[in-house]
Formats: structure tokens, C-alpha cells, sequence
């Protein structure tokens, strides 16, 4: 979440509406002034809360950049005090203006609940905000993607931590459908939610849904699809096709073979997930992560992957440049 | 629906007993019968008998070992009991090369890995199905009586069934969950009475696949058969009602099983994990507390999935929590009528 950028947004619109009649490029020279004075501008109650929580996931993320340097203990102790800071920080926020949906959602998140509990707050927080604003598949129109109005921005990262636990606790079909209604009024998909469908489909092995989505995305992929591809045809039991699509997931994703073949902790996505480069490596651990629940259900999945001795040289080629360590 | 080693071997020297008469004798087939069961239990050399036979009565004795007897065996007594049973598997192959319960039975003892026997079932199923038609072409007579032929076929194809039911249970257990659906179909075409239990396997392939449609066609197929519902049927829609977060019909499929299955309870909390069976899945009685057990041990695939802290599963952590709850509230009213009572209602 680029908390500034929405910041600078919210305070830039509120101005607009105050001085009315803006040209395009009059609202540009505006969102120039807000980027460079931004405190200036902060007046009303959700901007203090987003204020807050943009400092706040500011601290949050400068903490988890140098988790690599801590040995276990401080590792544990650090994460235990930045999540309750970040807890602390919407809680304020949430002071500020009680119907900050950002702040519910990244409390919900720092909470650091067990997954299927994480999965009851987060529906029951749909629920309030479905009540109060309305259903999320009614807010949008034919011509426009929720996304490009900063203020429904919350429902969505909502509804993507939504899909992603419903992933992450086995919830497959439910994550689908509640993907499948935001994509309906956000087909840009800003929050990588049809990544989320990606796995669920793979994992339901269901190969129509799953092209169908993929024609959809018409994008080049990223670490999510190159291993869902591999997870789907392996289920489906079409090995050669298999074999190509791990061969397609190694060329493609940096670091790939060595993110599924040494699969290490990845932190949590508050409230989602961080802007990586598609195919990038932290791309690929993050996706490898998510994919864990999956990859566990079909037991001998990652017996096979080894199996594949050029899959294997390429992780050890890469964790050597890497000055990674191959038996961490 | 299970396959008992001892019946088939039963059933086979009867086929060969009455198929070894002559046409005279046959006419008093009910006399000669008469003394068919000592001569079975004590004198069996005496009976009409081909290698075929005799192979298949060593692999319903292996059967017996492995699936019956060494889940009960003391450690100590383990391994002379599998070693037993390999070399008569072993003695088996000799006997008839293409039995394909004592490959297949041989194959899964090895057990390299899931996958691995997986793989060998699927690379292998056609060979399975030309051994049974082979067996077929020996056993089936032209211009028999109806049941002879009827039970030729069902012992010509029996091994094959039971191929069929441990490739759908194999898939079912790698994650391939379509494919499983279709050997699960390939045995139910050949098999509509369902002997080898092959839709108790597919209600969880449903699940897995969360395909309310597909498990509702199989539980009207089954009740067309005349089959009530199984543990295996009311776990598959415990794992299709919680896959979709629909707590309150979890609940009350949960009670359901509680109100059914005695010590119901205890087999859910605990949701111990066997082994599977070798030759066939065990045969348990419907409705008994090992046909739940024998569930929820296949179950393990339903309840444990998804992430949780106590790394069970997130149906499994339910259900063990759950439970308690579940069944407190049911001895709950039972208690506060004994104490009405007390007071003085009567």
C-alpha cells in the first residue's frame, strides 16, 4: 500500500472540491504543492487516520527490511514489537476517524491471528463495511474500475486479504468467488487478486477456469501463475506438460527453483503485498509461500520437482551467486 | 463394500469344484457339495485346484497377515509376520506370474514413495485389465447356468476392481483428485453395485474439489444402489460444508455423525491414522464405530489442509474443538431432565 500516494490524493481532491472548476493540469499543479507540503493540507478526519498509518507501515517496514541481520531471538522479539506497534497505530488511527477501513484492516492483520480466525474478523469486517457502504460487487459502474477512486481503494485491499486467507486456510471456491466479484468491478487488479484465483484454481484443478482467467490477465505472468501452471498439470497427472511448465517456471522467475526447493518464512502482508518486481526473487518466495498450503496437499509434488536434476543445478547455481546457504 | 480375501478364496474352489464335474455329476451337484466345506477347511489338497488357485489362496493368507493381523501385531512380532506374508506373496508370483493382487500387493509393500506406487498402478492398470480378461476367458463357460457365470466373472475381475479401487485411493491421496474421479469411473462402469467402495474414495475426491454438484450426483447414485449414506459420505460433506466456511451445516453434519457412529467422539477427536489396506480397504460393518474409524483415518486428506498455528489442518483443529463442545451439548438436556425429575415432578 503506497499510503503517501493515496494521502496526497485524498488531500489533493478535498482542496479540488474546495476551490471547484479545476483544469486537468490545474489539478496536477495542486497534487505538485500537496507532494511537497503535504502536512499543509491534512484537515480532515480520515486524512489524520491515513497520516497515521502511513508512518505507522513506514516504521512496520523499515523494521521487517532488516530481519535478515537478527538471530532468532531478537528476530522473534522485534517482530512481536513491531506488529504491536503497528496494532497500537490504527488503533489511534481508528480514534481519529472510526470508519477507517485501512486501519480495521491493518489491526486485524497485526493481530497476527491464527489463519481461520484471521478469516472470521476479516468476513466480519466485510460484513460492517457491507452494511455501511454496500456490497462491493454494487459500488462500481460498467465504465469505471473501483480501483481508480482512491476512497473504494480499502474495500479491495479488504476483499484481496480476504481471497488470500481464504487460500491460505483451504477455502478454495470461496476465494474464487470472492475474487471473482472484486475483478468484476476492478478488472485492473491492482492487488494481484486473480494470483490469489491462480492457486485456487490450480489447486481445485480446474484447467477451464483457470485459461479462462489467464486469457483475462493477458499479462506476460509473474512467480504465482509460472507455479500454479506447474501445480494444475501435475495434479492432472499430464506429466510431460508438467515438466515443461517447471522448465517455464525456472527460466522465467529469478530465483525460482531456489524459492521451491528452499522454501524460507515470509512475513505477513499488511495490509498487502509488497510492491516486488514481477518474477523477481522476493516475488518468488512470496508465491512460493502462498502456494505452501497447496504444494503440502500433494504430497510428492516437491519429491518430483528434485527429482529434476537440472531444476536442482540451477538452485544451487543460483544460491552460490547469491552467496545463499543450500543447507539453511 | 469390501473384498474378504477368505470369501474369494472360498468362492474360487467352489467355481473349480463344480466346474471339474462332469455332466452327470452335476445333476446331483447339491450331494457332492455336502462334504465341499470340511474338505475347504481341513483336506483342501483333495479338492480340484489349478496353480492359479493355489496362488490365490497364499495371497488371501498375505492379505490376511498384512491387513488384518499386523495392525494388531506386537512390534516384536511384526516382522516375521510381513516376511511371512512377502514369501508368500513370493510363492504366489511363482505359482501364477500374472496374479495381479500379488504384484500389485508386493509393489505397495516396497512402498518407495506415494507417488511412486501411484505410478505404478496407473503405468500398469492395463495390464491389469488384460490379466482379468484373460482370467475371464478362462473361468466364463458358454452355455453355463446364469449364477456360474456370474460368479466366474466376478472372481475374473475381482483383482482388477481391486486395482482400480487402490489407483483411485493412490491418486486421491497424491492430489490428483480429477484423475482419481475417473478410475473411480472406469471400476463403477464395470462394477455398478460398487463392491470395491470405489465412491467412498470419489465422495472425497469431490470434496477435495469442492464440486457440491459431483458429490450430489454420486449420493443419489449411491442411493439408487440401495446404499445408505457412509461415514465416507457424511465426512465429504463435513469437508464440502466447511470448505465453504458454512459453519452452523458443519455443526450439524458433526452431530449427525455424533448421533450415529458410537464413540463417535473419541474417533473424531483423536482422528487416528492407519495404514491402508494391501490387498483391499478393510471390510467393516456400516454404521460400526471401525467403519468411522477406517473415515477418518482415509479422512486425514479432508481434515488436514489449509494453515494453522497447531499445523493439523484447519478442519482438523475444528473438529477437534469443536467435538468436546458438541457433545457436551448433547448430554446437556439429558442432565436437566434427570434433574426435573429429581424435583419432584413425578
Amino acid at each position: 500500500m503506497n499510503a503517501t500516494e493515496e494521502l496526497e490524493e485524498r488531500c489533493a481532491l478535498t482542496r479540488s472540491r474546495k476551490l471547484g472548476g479545476l483544469t486537468p493540469a490545474g489539478f496536477e499543479e495542486l497534487r505538485r504543492d500537496v507532494h511537497e507540503n503535504l502536512s499543509d493540507f491534512i484537515k480532515t478526519d480520515d486524512q489524520r487516520a491515513l497520516n497515521i498509518l502511513k508512518g505507522a507501515l513506514a516504521r512496520y517496514n523499515d523494521s521487517v527490511k532488516d530481519d535478515d541481520l537478527r538471530g532468532d531471538d531478537e528476530f522473534m522479539a522485534e517482530r512481536k514489537k513491531r506488529l504491536s506497534a503497528l496494532v497500537a497505530a490504527a488503533q489511534q488511527a481508528q480514534g481519529e476517524d472510526p470508519s477507517c477501513l485501512d486501519a480495521a484492516l491493518i489491526e486485524t492483520l497485526a493481530r497476527d491471528l491464527d489463519p481461520e480466525a484471521l478469516l472470521d474478523a476479516l468476513l466480519r469486517l466485510e460484513g460492517t463495511e457491507e452494511k455501511r457502504s454496500g456490497k462491493l460487487q454494487e459500488l462500481g459502474t460498467k465504465e469505471t474500475d473501483l480501483w481508480d477512486d482512491v476512497y473504494l481503494r480499502p474495500r479491495l485491499r479488504l476483499r484481496a486479504a480476504t481471497v488470500r486467507t481464504c487460500v491460505d486456510t483451504a477455502h478454495y471456491r470461496m476465494a474464487a468467488s470472492l475474487g471473482r466479484e472484486a475483478l468484476d468491478v476492478a478488472p485492473t487488479d491492482a492487488l494481484g487478486i486473480r494470483s490469489s484465483l491462480a492457486l485456487a484454481y490450480a489447486r481445485l484443478e480446474d484447467e477451464p477456469a483457470f485459461n479462462e482467467l489467464e486469457a483475462e490477465a493477458g499479462h506476460h505472468g509473474n512467480a504465482w501463475w509460472h507455479l500454479a501452471r506447474v501445480l494444475l498439470l501435475f495434479k492432472l497427472n499430464r506429466m510431460p506438460a508438467a515438466t515443461r511448465a517447471l522448465k517455464g517456471y525456472m527460466r522465467l522467475v529469478h530465483g525460482g527453483s531456489y524459492a521451491l526447493l528452499r522454501p524460507v518464512f515470509v512475513e505477513l502482508c499488511i495490509p498487502d503485498r509488497p510492491a516486488y518486481a514481477p518474477n523477481s526473487f522476493e516475488e518468488a518466495m512470496l508465491a512460493v509461500h502462498e502456494a505452501d498450503p497447496i504444494v503440502a496437499d500433494t504430497p510428492d509434488f516437491i519429491n518430483w520437482c528434485e527429482d529434476q536434476s537440472w531444476l536442482v543445478q540451477d538452485a544451487m547455481k543460483f544460491c552460490d551467486a547469491e552467496g545463499l546457504d543450500w543447507n539453511a | 463394500m469390501a473384498f474378504d480375501p477368505q470369501q474369494e478364496d472360498y468362492e474360487r474352489m467352489v467355481l473349480r469344484f463344480y466346474q471339474s464335474m462332469s455332466a452327470d455329476e452335476a445333476k446331483s451337484a447339491s450331494r457332492r457339495f455336502a462334504s465341499f466345506g470340511e474338505r475347504f477347511a481341513h483336506r483342501r489338497d483333495t479338492l480340484p485346484q489349478t496353480d492359479t488357485d493355489r496362488a490365490f489362496h497364499l495371497v488371501s493368507e498375505a492379505a490376511i497377515l498384512i491387513d488384518y493381523r499386523l495392525p494388531f501385531a506386537a512390534e516384536s512380532a511384526a516382522n516375521s509376520l510381513i516376511q511371512k506374508a512377502q514369501k508368500e506373496l513370493g510363492e504366489a508370483l511363482t505359482l501364477d506370474p500374472g496374479s495381479t493382487d500379488a504384484s500389485r500387493m508386493m509393489e505397495a509393500a516396497e512402498l518407495s514413495s506415494y507417488e511412486g506406487y501411484f505410478r505404478y498402478l496407473a503405468d500398469n492398470e492395463q495390464k491389469a485389465l488384460d490379466e482379468a480378461d484373460r482370467a475371464r476367458a478362462r473361468l466364463v463357460r458358454d452355455g453355463a447356468p446364469e449364477e456360474e457365470q456370474q460368479l466366474a466373472q466376478h472372481l475374473a475381475y475381482a483383482p482388477y476392481l481391486r486395482w482400480l479401487a487402490a489407483e483411485a485411493g493412490r491418486a486421491l491421496v497424491c492430489g490428483h483428485y480429477r484423475f482419481c474421479l475417473e478410475v473411480a469411473g472406469r471400476a463403477l462402469a464395470l462394477d455398478p453395485q460398487d463392491e470395491a467402495g470405489v465412491l467412498d474414495t470419489a465422495a472425497y475426491a469431490y470434496a477435495k474439489l469442492e464440486d457440491d454438484e459431483g458429490f450430489a450426483a454420486l449420493k443419489r447414485r449411491m442411493a439408487e444402489a440401495g446404499r445408505a449414506e457412509s461415514a465416507w459420505t457424511r465426512m465429504a460433506a463435513l469437508s464440502l460444508a466447511f470448505s465453504a466456511h458454512d459453519l452452523d451445516r458443519s455443526r450439524d453434519i458433526l452431530r449427525e455423525i455424533l448421533a450415529s457412529y458410537p464413540e463417535a467422539g473419541d474417533i473424531l477427536v483423536a482422528q487416528h491414522e492407519l495404514p491402508d489396506g494391501v490387498y483391499a480397504r478393510l471390510a467393516v460393518e456400516p454404521g460400526s464405530e471401525d467403519e468411522l474409524i477406517l473415515a477418518v483415518s482415509e479422512g486425514a486428506i479432508l481434515l488436514q489442509e489449509g494453515r494453522d498455528s497447531a499445523e493439523r489442518g484447519t478442519l482438523s483443529t475444528w473438529v477437534s474443538q469443536e467435538v468436546p463442545r458438541l457433545v457436551a451439548e448433547g448430554t446437556r438436556p439429558r442432565h436437566i431432565g434427570a434433574k426435573a425429575r429429581k424435583g419432584g415432578l413425578r
